[in-house]
């Protein structure tokens, strides 16, 4: 599913995320990583699919 | 490194020492049988004594040192224990020293994130927390005990033994004259974090214990900067751990740094080592005047606390009976709570207003509530203490993420909150509320207290025992134990949320027993009152 980002959209997302990581450095890259998911849960807004979203980033490829 | 000046309390010979055998009838004469005796004469056990003899019940308080605490170690007092002092005359004592604030502020490195502002208006007749020494405050407790005939504090009394029977409890008091025994119908264990009376009956502190360690250093120092408190997380002066920086009466400033998980507590300790971690300290924030070192102490933060605070004859209170952290300042805070919720209802007991199964019921009603109070203190001062002291790999990266986002941003700040001391509203009781209401305080809850428009304050008004407010001219009935105040005026209906024929019951301890939207009949009132009090349906009209 698509979902609601616009076309083009999900290549620019990819390669912002790149390159922040990189622009960070890696003993910054936890705690860069972290601050965005605050942020942007603040931005979500709805605990439950703060709460689904957690849930399915912690699945691994064999869940 | 000394306290300012403690005086030592003279000890006096008991009479028991003298006296016939324990097993004589007096009771509460010289002799050796009291209705009360009270183990710990610091502050929750002192005020204790002050809510019993105020309804009459006479105490003999035993205290093991021959003076008061030795170092600063409480020293923010909430606004409820203000009103709980107030009311025993004990608060003017306290104000003429104490140090009133609001505000505080916390940062991240050197970068504030969060600002405290704790509400204070005109219908509160003390400040939401002021600062004083804790020997200050027992000072200030004792000139009052002084004044009561039927207080009997004893110095240099050591209880060594306990013995809790259904009919009585004995104890066993050593002191500089040798031992003697008393019998008492209940005994209240106020005897602090290493309580004698809880070791002696064997009574665990069930709970859990947090790893960090805390370093307090009071030092003494002139500075121009205002009573507010400070916390540092990630200061240049403790890196990777938090500062906290408290003023207090006499020029004394409280320090309360974190120790490092591989730092020596004994070697932290060292006044060398002190010296250099404040130097650092008070260079970082501009701190330029010479300062000394008064006394320092280092603690840990923990949430522990009995399974029953009544055991049989035996009631518990303060840090006897919950050990809770320090962040958040509730200790001596809810010790006095503990203090004010147990004294109306035991001097109902010691004075045979109720017995048996009502008696039972209300000091078990004590327990209860302050224990629940305890439970909600260890989920507010516990989240507290994991942010203060991050225990995993987890929480640090969440702490740090949001004291960085906190410089800049309002959505994290509520994480960074010290979440100050609060009263606390118990389960009010089935009935006792009226569905009619869309606000004022529910039933458990603390009373709103209110500037009248003489200038006084409803906190001064309130009876000795029950207390009816009315917000009209509406009749009340008369018993000697109910106090009928009218507040009329349109923003005091607008606080409890009252019609003109409204009525609100309030306990002897100020909190809501029972509220009514429309005129309650006098026998709806009587009953609630009943309820307060432990009796049920069967037990009116009387004892048992």
């Amino acid at each position: 599913m698509n979902g609601p980002l616009p076309d083009g959209a999900i290549e620019a997302l990819f390669d912002q995320m790149a390159t922040a990581i990189d622009g960070v450095g890696e003993a910054q890259e936890s705690l860069f990583l972290v601050k965005l998911v605050l942020l942007m849960a603040a931005e979500i807004g709805d605990p439950d699919r703060i709460t689904a979203l957690i849930a399915e980033a912690r699945k691994s490829l064999d869940d | 490194m000394t306290s300012p000046d403690r005086p030592v309390f003279p000890f006096r010979r008991p009479p028991e020492l003298d006296m016939p055998e324990l097993d004589g009838p007096e009771l509460d004469g010289p002799g050796p049988r009291h209705r009360v005796v009270i183990v710990g004469g610091g502050p929750v056990g002192l005020t204790v004594a002050l809510e019993l003899a105020r309804r009459g019940v006479p105490s003999v308080v035993l205290e093991a040192d021959a003076t008061v605490a030795e170092g600063s170690r409480a020293i923010c007092f909430s606004r409820r224990t203000l009103d709980i002092l107030d009311a025993l005359g004990a608060a003017d004592g306290v104000m003429a020293k104490a140090l009133p604030w609001t505000h505080g502020t916390s940062y991240y490195r050197d970068k504030p994130v969060f600002r405290l502002a704790m509400p204070h208006g005109p219908d509160d007749k003390f400040h939401p927390m002021v600062n004083l020494q804790q020997y200050s405050l027992e000072l200030a407790l004792i000139a009052c005990v002084a004044r009561e005939p039927l207080i009997d504090l004893r110095w240099q009394n050591r209880v060594s033994a306990v013995a809790s029977g259904p009919d009585e409890v004995r104890l066993t008091i050593e002191t500089p004259a040798g031992s003697y025994d008393l019998a008492a119908d209940t005994v209240v264990a106020a005897d602090g974090a290493r309580s004698t009376v809880r070791r002696l009956l064997d009574l665990p502190l069930n709970g859990h214990s947090y790893e960090g360690r805390y370093l307090i250093a009071d030092i003494r120092m002139q500075s121009a900067y205002p009573t507010e408190r400070r916390a540092w997380f990630d200061p240049p002066s403790n890196p990777g751990a938090t500062i906290l920086m408290h003023k207090q009466p006499d020029d004394i400033w409280r320090i309360d740094y974190q120790l490092h998980d591989d730092e020596d507590e004994a070697a932290e300790l060292a006044p060398e080592r002190i010296r250099a971690r404040v130097t650092a300290h008070l260079a970082f924030i501009g701190e330029t005047a010479p300062w000394s070192l008064e006394w320092a102490s280092v603690y840990k933060a923990h949430c522990r606390c009995l399974d029953n605070y009544v055991a049989g004859r035996v009631i518990f209170a303060g840090d006897a009976a919950h050990l809770v952290p320090i962040f958040g300042v509730r200790g001596l805070n809810s010790g006095m709570a503990d203090a004010n919720n147990l004294g109306w209802k035991l001097a109902a007991v010691a004075k045979g207003e109720i017995s048996g199964r009502a008696a039972a019921a209300l000091l078990e009603s004590y327990g209860r509530e302050r224990r629940a109070a305890t439970l909600e203190i260890f989920e507010q001062a516990g989240k507290s203490t994991v942010f203060m002291t991050p225990p995993s790999r987890g929480y640090a990266l969440m702490r740090q993420a949001a004291l960085e986002l906190g410089v800049r941003h309002d959505f994290v700040r509520p994480l960074i909150n010290p979440r100050q001391s609060a009263p606390f509203a118990y389960d009010a009781p089935d009935g006792a509320d009226d569905a009619a209401f869309r606000g004022g305080p529910r039933p458990g809850a603390l009373f709103a207290n209110r500037r009248l428009p003489d200038g006084g304050y409803l906190s001064e008004r309130l009876g000795r025992d029950f207390t009816l407010l009315l917000f009209g001219p509406e009749d009340a009935p008369v018993r000697p134990d109910l106090t009928v105040l009218r507040l009329a005026d349109a923003a005091s209906r607008a606080a409890y949320d009252a019609g003109a024929d409204s009525a609100y019951l309030l306990r002897p301890d100020g909190h809501v027993a029972a509220r009514w939207k429309t005129r309650p009949d006098d026998a709806a009132i009587h009953a609630a009152i009943d309820r307060a009090l432990g009796k049920g349906p069967s037990d009116s009209g009387g004892e048992q």
